[in-house]
Order: C-alpha cells, then sequence, then structure tokens
C-alpha cells in the first residue's frame, strides 16, 4: 500500500509541475480568445466561461495575467458601471492583441500537429530502421507511411 | 474572514505595486466579489471570500507576472538591436542616482515581537543585550520607512527604497517575522525565540536557538543551524541546507537539493524534493523508522531493507520513535 501512495503522489506532484510549466501559455492563449469571442468581458464571466468550456482558472492566475497583458498593450482595460450593477473593470483586445492572438492560435495548430505526428510515430520511425531486423529497407514499413502523414499535416 | 480583511490582507500584500495598481487591484477583487454575490446569492460573505486563493498567492502572482513582462521587454530591445528602458526603470534610476543614502535608527523596550515588511532590503540580525535597529536606503521625505508600535509588538514597513536592516533582538523575544521579495535575510535568533521568513528571491541563512522556524521561499537557497523544536523550510527551486535538528522538520522543495544533519536521535524528518537529491544525516545512535525513495534515482540507507515498488527504488527499516522519510522523484536518496 505505502509503494502505490509513493508512487501516486509523486505522479501528482510531476503533473502538477507540468501543468504549471505547460499552462501559462495555453492560458494566455484561451484568455484572449475568450475576450474576443466576447467582444468584451470581465473578469468574472471570463472565469465563468472558460469554467463552462471545460477550463478551470483561479482568480490568482486570471487578474495578475489579465494585468499583464494589459501592461503588454495586448488588451485595453477600462472601468464601467453598467447600469444594474456594480462597477466592473471590461477588457478588450487592442488591435496589436488581434494580431497577436491572431499569431497565437497559428503557433498552437503548429505545435498540435507536431504532436500528433510523434504520437502516430514519426519519431518511432526514425529508430526502426536502424534496429535492423527482418523487413530492413522496405519502403512500405510503418515508417514511410508515417512520415507521409506528417508531411501532409505540415502542409495544412 | 470578512471581505474587508480578505482587501486589507491582499492590500498589505501588495506593497511592490504603486498605489495606483495597488488601489485598481483591490477594486477589481472587489467587483468580482460583488459578482459573485449576485451569481450566488445563497452564500455568505465569509463563503465568497473562502473561494478565493489566500491574499499572498495572489499578490506572489502579480509579483511573478511583472517580473516576467520586465525580462521581455528587455528581450525585444534586444531583438531590435536597441537598448530600451522602460519609462518606470529610467525614473526610478534617475531617482535614485540623486538621492542620499539615509539612515533610521533607535532602540526600545519590552519588544516581544518583531515584524519586518520589506521589498529589496537585506536583512542582519544578532542576539543582544536588548532592541535596537538601523536602516538604511535611499528615500524621499514621506517615503521614508514607517515604524510602529503596538504593545510588545514592533513593525517596520521599509517601503521601496530601503536598502539594508540591521536588528539587536533581546533576550524573551517571542518572534521574528520576516518578508521581503529580494532582499537575503541572515539572522541569529536569542534562545528560545521563533521566526518566520517569506521570500520571493532572497537567500536566508539563519541560525536558531531551540524556538521553532518556518522559512518560504520561491527562489532562495535556506541554510540553518543551530536547534529547531520545529521546523518547516520550503522553497520552489532552492537548497536546502539544514544542519542540526532536534525535533520535527519538513523541509521540501521542487527543484533543489536537501541535506538534513540531525542533532538529536530522536528527530522526525520529513525531507522530500522532485528533481534534486536528498541526503540525511541521522545523529549518532539514532534507531529511527526509515523510509527512503526515489523513482528514477539511486537510493542508499545502511542497515534498511530493500521495499517493492511498482516503480524506483524504496528502502525501509523499522524503529522509532525518531522517524525519516526522504523522497525525491529523479534525484538519489540517501539517509546515514
Amino acid at each position: 500500500m505505502p509503494e502505490s501512495d509513493m508512487f501516486s503522489d509523486d505522479l501528482g506532484k510531476a503533473l502538477e509541475k507540468w501543468r504549471s510549466q505547460s499552462r501559462k501559455g495555453f492560458l494566455e492563449l484561451c484568455l484572449l480568445a475568450c475576450v474576443r469571442g466576447a467582444g468584451r468581458s470581465y473578469g468574472f464571466a471570463m472565469l465563468d466561461s472558460m469554467a463552462g468550456a471545460g477550463l478551470d482558472v483561479g482568480e490568482g492566475s486570471l487578474y495578475p495575467l489579465l494585468a499583464r497583458l494589459v501592461r503588454e498593450g495586448v488588451l485595453d482595460a477600462a472601468w464601467d458601471t453598467p447600469p444594474e450593477g456594480h462597477p466592473r473593470k471590461y477588457y478588450k483586445l487592442s488591435s496589436f492583441g488581434e494580431r497577436y492572438l491572431e499569431r497565437l492560435g497559428q503557433e498552437r495548430d503548429k505545435d498540435q500537429k507536431a504532436y500528433k505526428a510523434i504520437l502516430s510515430g514519426a519519431c518511432a520511425s526514425s529508430e526502426r530502421p536502424r534496429g535492423g531486423g527482418g523487413g530492413a529497407g522496405s519502403a512500405g514499413g510503418p515508417g514511410a507511411r508515417l512520415i507521409v502523414n506528417y508531411k501532409i499535416g505540415g502542409l495544412e | 474572514m470578512t471581505k474587508k480583511q480578505y482587501l486589507d490582507e491582499l492590500e498589505s500584500q501588495l506593497y511592490f505595486l504603486d498605489e495606483a495598481a495597488r488601489t485598481d487591484v483591490l477594486r477589481e477583487f472587489e467587483s468580482h466579489m460583488d459578482d459573485t454575490q449576485a451569481a450566488r446569492p445563497e452564500l455568505d460573505e465569509a463563503q465568497i471570500v473562502d473561494r478565493l486563493p489566500p491574499p499572498a498567492s495572489v499578490a506572489a502572482s502579480y509579483y511573478s507576472e511583472g517580473a516576467e513582462r520586465q525580462s521581455k521587454e528587455d528581450e525585444r530591445g534586444r531583438k531590435k538591436g536597441g537598448f530600451r528602458f522602460s519609462l518606470g526603470g529610467m525614473e526610478r534610476l534617475f531617482r535614485f542616482a540623486r538621492r542620499d543614502e539615509r539612515e533610521l535608527s533607535g532602540d526600545d523596550v519590552g519588544v516581544e515581537r518583531v515584524e519586518c515588511t520589506l521589498v529589496a532590503c537585506d536583512v542582519s540580525a544578532v542576539p543582544g543585550d536588548g532592541f535596537s535597529y538601523r536602516i538604511s536606503g535611499r528615500w524621499d521625505d514621506g517615503d521614508e520607512p514607517r515604524i510602529t508600535r503596538q504593545g510588545g509588538v514592533w513593525k517596520l514597513d521599509g517601503g521601496n527604497d530601503a536598502d539594508s536592516l540591521e536588528l539587536t533582538l533581546p533576550p524573551g523575544l517571542v518572534e521574528l517575522i520576516v518578508s521581503t521579495v529580494s532582499g537575503d535575510v541572515n539572522a541569529s535568533l536569542p534562545e528560545g525565540a521563533n521566526m518566520a521568513i517569506r521570500t520571493v528571491s532572497g537567500d536566508v541563512s539563519c541560525t536558531v536557538a531551540g524556538g521553532a522556524l518556518t522559512v518560504g521561499t520561491a527562489s532562495g537557497d535556506v541554510s540553518v543551524k543551530g536547534s529547531t523544536t520545529d521546523a518547516e523550510v520550503s522553497s520552489a527551486s532552492g537548497d536546502l541546507s539544514i544542519r542540526g535538528i532536534t525535533g520535527r522538520l519538513k523541509a521540501g522543495t521542487q527543484s533543489g537539493d536537501v541535506s538534513v544533519y540531525c542533532a538529536d536521535p530522536d528527530a522526525d524528518v520529513d525531507a522530500s524534493t522532485l528533481s534534486g537529491d536528498v541526503s540525511v544525516h541521522l545523529a549518532e545512535g539514532s534507531a529511527a523508522e526509515i523510509s527512503a525513495e526515489s523513482v528514477s534515482g539511486d537510493v542508499s540507507a545502511p542497515g534498511a531493507r530493500r521495499g517493492a515498488g511498482l516503480v524506483g527504488a524504496k528502502m525501509l527499516r523499522e524503529g522509532g520513535p525518531a522517524r525519516v522519510s526522504a523522497k525525491s522523484v529523479s534525484g538519489d536518496v540517501s539517509v546515514r
């Protein structure tokens, strides 16, 4: 029992570390896409709609990130009080932000395609010919097919 | 915690922001709580506040986003082939250059607790016959460090411009609390005094004489000497070195190394890291119960037997009442 405890405990920690490393840029992309989708939005509404989409974001991450994006000129922010309600800080994409988001989306698509290609064996194909074995040199092996897949992915 | 208490605490934790930025953050969190209340009318004030992360972690997040921005600006400047100052940085540089070094000092009696809130100020503290302080830096009139006293509690808010604080700590001091962003802390405590230190990037070096200790840093290294009855030391990427544990110790880092020397055969030690090495030296004659584990590193613990695990290596030894647990994910672990 302690062994499996240790495993799940450490796996949890390792996952947590990976998540915090990998999520930062992804969160920024999702947040900007969320603001663009809404036209103009405020913190609570962003958290709510991202949670609805399945992405749990904490207030402690969101607001500091919004503050940085405003400083960097990606977002514009202004306080406004709707007819019924309290003052809220509303954010929208600046024109620089629009272009920035478009590029981020392209980068993300590229990474996603590379990951898919790796999953379907783009890396395995480089190892296999060296391993030798029976069917060495046969151009119709799985490696060749996967390289083709990868190239098609890259062209899209 | 009430809304007001949360916002007050957040305000004091955001001391590294300028006034306008800080007020804006507080207004936004207040607005967020109003939105939560409107969306979830069944929640009471305390429940709404409970849903928020602790003010200290919100502030740490603002701090790290700010630091990140600075490095990005530098990078952009370099890419353009030129050198670019941010306006704020330029202004700060000039203000700094034209100001003279100033100093505040004094002493006091009946001080039982010392609380220091600092930004880039180094702290050194030594035990003495009474309480005294000396703080120096380059501050404008109106921005000087603020010192307040309530009963036995002496508080110092160093502001943005203090560089160095020297403290002499009286016998009978109950606790020293220091919070800094980038300052180093070097403290030696009177007998029985407790200490709590929090820094973002400062290094901490302290000598404890029988009190309890809590240290938390993001990237600073921590070195502890002397005897502590109860210590909790944590860091994200710093190395932890603890010499002379006599009671309970919990030492954890993510990517640093942990090194512990026990002074007492009955010490209770919990040392862990994700990617660094862990070494624990037991006191002579210790019959501690040992559990040493690593997922992909080597584990050595003389006298212990190899435990069966799903993954990695594990060494176990029965014993007690002392207990040692040492863990790493990818580093080596040794208990001896």
